[in-house]
């Protein structure tokens, strides 16, 4: 994701080996999370993922996994947020 | 290439899971009820889906398929109809050209026996291949026949047609004036040409000039009424007809009158037949 590449190069954090879970949010619209290793829950108002080494929970309504490829996941529907978990 | 799978279990909640553990790319992932979730996947990744939800606690199938795939599903299931219309395009693209009909017309159609053996010669009988090539040779050797002047070899669907004209023989006029081989009296001109010399009731004699030819050439003809003679000597009477007889043969026009009469001198009977008939004298004039 370039957007994120380029955060990185500007707070200097792409040197730092960042190992987090990376993600862009569009609010009421689609999530982009990165590095995605694992779907821990999957219903139609949550959805629960391993990314990096953290785990994500993309609250909404009518979420959808529009796509997965690469570890790449784009949730569709209306997010409503994205917040750390420590499950 | 993209299909679509439906799979349903009681622990719906898993299936994103697997198919990410198994690194396998997916879309529009979503649940379509409570047990049941949906999601397209790339083709090649089918078997490995199977392979994951193999287990008893999965009901799973493929629901269709999308893009590309969807059109080769669609073909696969038609592939009848498909052969079919294949082998339509190919009898529209290659059996057009195929000839089932020789049609021979125009006023050299009387060459007609020898234009089937060259066509045939030219590889264009009945059930050939008709190529513009063949045409053109076939064209040639037919021109080739005594007093073509005109031949077109053309292919109208499965119909040869060939049009074959004579060359038209060119009109020989003949030169110079009317000029009467006998003596006559005039009855009716017609000049297209030329100067007629005499009129309607004019008397000629032999080698009179009736139509004078305009620069060298005369059209017309005048009918005019002539007089043939016979003479006929016998020891007999009643032989009146030898000496018509002997009349008719230079009388070469239509008889209108004719007399005999009948003199004895000596031993011996002359008989002398006048036969008047019409006779057409004509130059470059039917």
């Amino acid at each position: 994701m370039r957007l994120l590449g380029e955060i990185l190069e500007k707070i200097g954090a792409e040197e730092m080996a960042f190992v987090g879970a990376r993600y862009v949010v569009l609010d009421g619209c689609a999530a982009y999370i990165e590095s995605v290793k694992a779907v821990l829950s999957f219903t139609p108002d949550r959805i629960c993922v391993r990314a990096g080494k953290g785990t994500l929970v993309v609250s909404g309504e009518c979420l959808c996994i529009r796509s997965f490829a690469d570890g790449d996941m784009w949730i569709s529907g209306n997010v409503c947020g994205v917040a750390r978990c420590s499950e | 290439m993209t299909v679509e799978i439906c799979v349903r279990c009681v622990g719906i909640e898993t299936v994103a899971g697997k198919l990410v553990r198994a690194k396998i790319s997916f879309s529009d992932l979503k649940k379509t009820d409570k047990n049941t979730v949906q999601f397209c996947i790339k083709a090649k990744d089918e078997k490995k889906v199977f392979a994951i939800f193999e287990n008893v606690c999965y009901n799973i199938s493929r629901k269709s398929l999308r893009g590309s795939a969807k059109v080769f599903g669609v073909l696969q299931k038609r592939i009848g109809c498909i052969v079919g219309m294949l082998f339509l395009l190919a009898c529209m693209a290659f059996g057009d050209p195929v000839i089932l009909r020789i049609r021979v017309q125009g006023s050299g159609s009387f060459y007609q026996e020898d234009v089937l053996r060259i066509l045939e010669e030219n590889e264009l009988g009945v059930t050939s291949y008709y190529t513009a090539a063949k045409a053109d040779a076939a064209e040639r050797s037919v021109l080739q026949l005594s007093g073509i002047g005109f031949c077109s070899v053309s292919r109208s669907g499965h119909v040869l047609s060939v049009r074959l004209d004579v060359t038209p023989q060119p009109f020989l006029a003949q030169t110079g004036d009317l000029v009467a081989d006998r003596a006559g009296v005039v009855r009716t001109v017609v000049v297209l040409r030329g100067r007629a010399c005499l009129a309607a009731g004019d008397a000629f004699a032999e080698d009179t000039v009736l139509i004078e030819a305009d620069r060298g050439t005369a059209v017309g003809k005048i009918e005019a009424l002539c007089t043939a003679f016979g003479t006929y000597e016998s020891d007999a009477e009643g032989k009146e007809e030898f000496a018509l007889a002997m009349a008719r043969i230079q009388a070469d026009g239509e008889i209108v009158a004719s007399s005999v009469l009948c003199r004895k001198e000596g031993e011996r009977y002359i008989y002398e037949a006048e036969i008047s008939y019409v006779k057409i004298f004509s130059v470059n004039m039917a």
